[in-house]
């Protein structure tokens, strides 16, 4: 292989040993890291196309179709390797796998394309890509405003890692837009929010959280996890960089553990220089499932988007249960949504069986079909508790506080056919005995 | 990286601005507070670079100007000026060098004020000739945004009182009553860090300097840019503390402000047209301190005729700059 074709396209443009001064530098920000054997499509492409197609390593020795699997380490060393240590621009060479790995760049340009971006990075986790980005984007002395119903992994990182890092964090209500603008300080840096909120699905206005960093010259970031970009494109909302816990619907088959960031190369860059230095490489198996599992993505999360809505309606007129939380069954909560911002909404619906936590294990303990556990977004349904798993950090007043209500259960509803899922959970629920109607 | 310098980052900023102006636009702040009770201290405000933020942490206790204020307790108001304006020569300097491909073994800058001159050297290692040390203290002279504020006169608007009005004060003219002499020596570490101790006869703490990790520093201290206004705004501020008390006996807290803007494309050349030194330099007073009007237009102009950093950036004093190679060490 000729060793221009290894480096990242853009990178043999900005070597210059000529400058005299910095005006004279050639290197200017790009899209990639990719190569010219990865495949980049027109981000017009549609979203099916690009979940197949976008990224796709293009071997030029055996021709294979499919992305091989960089399983390595480690590369060989040559001039581009050098000129990449002396000028900064390591990201742009194979090196060294926790710095970058071709298995690592295809799936990166094919997140890049269905989120609308040029760039993206894939991390070892979700977590890992959240908490990369907070740090990168963040200085200590800085304020971040964040939602108190966030992701509990997210919550523990802004509440218990932030303030010794320098941080300070305040949590508000995520659709409450003046209290969000309300929380803006000189200091403040970065709003962390999520495109739609686990686990009562709320859905803050990402145009209206958008404004308020503009002014506030401060970032938007948002975790798009549970819409998945088939359902919202934040970027396009304007969001300045996107995270997203890629083991959810991304991988869509819950065999691996990932995270996604998508953005700008001049944010990316950092956050790559920061996720490198905590160690959350991605490595290229995981990188290799993560790629081959997104081809199928538009069609899962349709299909998940109908299966949820379906599933969502029937528990809303099932006398076990005392309340139903998905946006296209309305209600005050989603009063003020602007519905054409979203092409659906995934596979999640949260309700609340009636009795409280102990009849909800009951319920869970009964159904067939779903597994119980924790996650959501694979191809299975799966099913679990807030209050005994993801907020089980919170105290009970906490929860109380959030809208996190006694029996309170998430169900991420997978790619089965959904009349056999509703017969489960009709069966499941059973008939309501006295005690539980009170 | 070459000298730990992120040539490719600063050549990205090159392109993004040329593609977007707007991102050329620095600004950044710093207050200063005077209190009889806790003394003189300055710290940094927010910064923005283009339409990212950059919210760091620091502060500096100072000693106070009056020639009878405390001893060796800490650096004066003139030493963060100085500070910064040689700290942004070397990193000048180094990124320059760096990004002809030149490697550097050391970079140094004594700089002294005298109540009336500048006076300053640069000692540079590893170099490998004459001709480009003079090549690179030439661009120093021509793009180091903070060197060319000391070389050219630039207006500092200042305002007061509760409505922040302008006063007139502000074109207050000739050399300010001498001061206390300072002087520092300002090394640099790597990439954009950088570490300045006084080099007055009483041995001072090292103010460290950096860039801001959104301009591939680490956030190491405050910037060249940052520590030149902090130094306008503790000097101002001590002043101001000492002339209100000469003036009506009253011992008061002060505040002062300082604002100023950099169109970075003129140290990067990457608009040959963009003026290189710090511009719209703003220092506000907010906190009237229950003075009467007259009393505080008084006590304003008289702490700002006697600021030595004030007449530093404005009034462009003379400045005298040697370089000399260093030998490198033997192997």
């Amino acid at each position: 292989m000729a060793k221009e074709s290894r480096t990242a396209i853009g990178f043999e443009e900005g070597r210059n040993d000529g400058a005299k001064w910095f005006g004279d530098l050639t290197r200017s920000r790009f899209a990639g890291p990719v190569t010219p054997h990865h495949r980049v499509l027109s981000r017009d492409v549609s979203p099916e196309t690009l979940a197949v197609h976008a990224g796709t390593y293009e071997d030029p020795v055996t021709g294979a179709v499919g992305t091989p699997v960089f399983q390595t380490s480690t590369f060989l060393l040559d001039d581009a390797s050098y000129a990449a240590f002396s000028d900064g621009t390591s990201r742009d060479v194979p090196i060294y796998t926790r710095y970058g790995n071709p298995s690592q760049w295809s799936v990166q340009e094919k997140i890049a394309a269905l989120e609308g971006s040029r760039s993206a990075l894939v991390t070892s986790s979700g977590m890992s890509a959240t908490a990369g980005t907070i740090y990168a984007l963040t200085n200590a002395g800085s304020h971040i405003v964040s939602a108190y119903d966030v992701y509990g992994g997210t919550y523990n990182l802004l509440r218990e890692d932030m303030p010794s890092a320098g941080r300070e964090v305040t949590f508000v209500d995520p659709c409450d837009l003046d209290a969000v603008r309300a929380a803006i300080r000189p200091e403040t840096q970065l709003l962390f929010f999520e495109t739609l909120t686990n686990p009562l699905l709320k859905a803050p206005s990402v145009r209206g959280l958008a404004e308020i960093a503009r002014e506030a010259n401060a970032l938007l970031v948002v975790d798009n996890t549970f819409l998945t970009p088939v359902n919202m494109r934040p970027l396009e909302h304007g969001a300045d960089v996107v995270v997203h816990s890629a083991t959810k619907y991304l991988a869509g088959h819950s065999d691996l553990t990932a995270g996604a960031v998508v953005g700008r190369r001049k944010f990316l860059d950092r956050i790559w220089a920061q996720t490198l230095r905590f160690g959350g490489t991605l490595e290229p198996i995981a990188a290799f499932l993560l790629e081959r599992g997104m081809k199928t993505l538009p069609l899962r999360v349709r299909e998940q988007n109908a299966n949820a809505l379906e599933v969502a309606r029937f528990l809303a007129g099932h006398e076990r249960v005392a309340a139903v939380h998905h946006p296209e069954l309305g209600g005050p909560r989603y009063a003020d949504l602007e519905y054409a911002d979203y092409r659906g909404f995934g596979g999640m619906v949260s309700f609340e069986v009636r009795g409280g936590d102990v009849a909800a294990l009951e319920f869970m303990k009964k159904l067939r079909i779903p597994y119980v556990a924790t996650s959501l977004g694979g191809v299975e349904s799966l099913v679990s508790m807030p209050s005994n798993t993801s907020h089980s950090s919170l105290t009970a007043r906490q929860r109380s506080r959030i809208g996190i209500n006694p029996g309170l259960v998430r169900f991420s509803v997978g790619i089965e056919n959904v009349r056999d899922l509703v017969r489960d959970l009709d069966e499941a629920l059973g008939a309501p005995d006295e005690e539980d109607m009170r | 990286m070459r000298n730990s310098f992120n040539t490719a980052g600063f050549s990205e900023v090159v392109h993004e601005i040329r593609n977007d102006p707007a991102e050329a636009a620095f600004l950044y702040s710093a207050e200063a507070c005077s209190s009889p009770y806790r003394g003189l201290s300055a710290k940094i405000g927010p910064a923005l670079f283009g339409t990212v933020k950059s919210a760091r942490r620091f502060s500096v206790e100072l000693r106070d100007v009056a020639p009878d204020g405390p001893g060796p307790d800490g650096p004066l108001p003139m030493h963060l000026a100085l500070t910064g304006i040689a700290s942004c020569a070397l990193t000048t300097l180094v990124g320059g060098g760096s990004a002809q491909s030149v490697v550097f073994e050391s970079a140094d800058m004594d700089i002294a004020w005298d109540g009336g001159a500048v006076t300053s050297r640069i000692d540079v290692g590893g170099v490998p000739d004459d001709a480009t040390v003079a090549e690179l203290v030439g661009q120093v002279e021509r793009f180091s945004p903070n060197y060319t504020t000391l070389t050219r006169p630039v207006p500092v608007a200042l305002r007061y009182g509760p409505d922040a009005a302008p006063a007139s004060a502000g074109t207050a003219e000739g050399a300010p009553p001498t001061g206390r002499p300072a002087a520092c020596r300002v090394r640099w570490i790597s990439g954009t860090q950088l570490a300045s101790a006084p080099l007055d006869p009483e041995p001072g703490e090292e103010l460290r300097v950096d860039a801001p990790k959104q301009l591939t520093g680490v956030d190491w201290g405050p910037n060249p840019q940052e520590y030149l206004l902090m130094g306008l705004a503790a000097d101002v501020a001590s002043h101001l503390g000492r002339c209100a008390r000469e003036l009506t006996g009253r011992a008061l807290p002060w505040r002062v402000v300082v604002r100023g803007t950099e169109d970075v494309g003129g140290l990067l050349q990457a608009d040959p047209s963009a003026v290189v030194q710090l511009q719209d330099m703003r220092c506000t007073v907010p906190d009237a301190s229950g003075l009467s009007g007259a009393e505080l237009e008084k006590a304003v102009a008289a702490a700002w005729a006697a600021s030595e950093v004030r007449y530093l950036i404005e009034a462009a004093p003379a400045v005298r700059l040697s370089s000399h190679r260093v030998e490198s060490c033997p192997a």
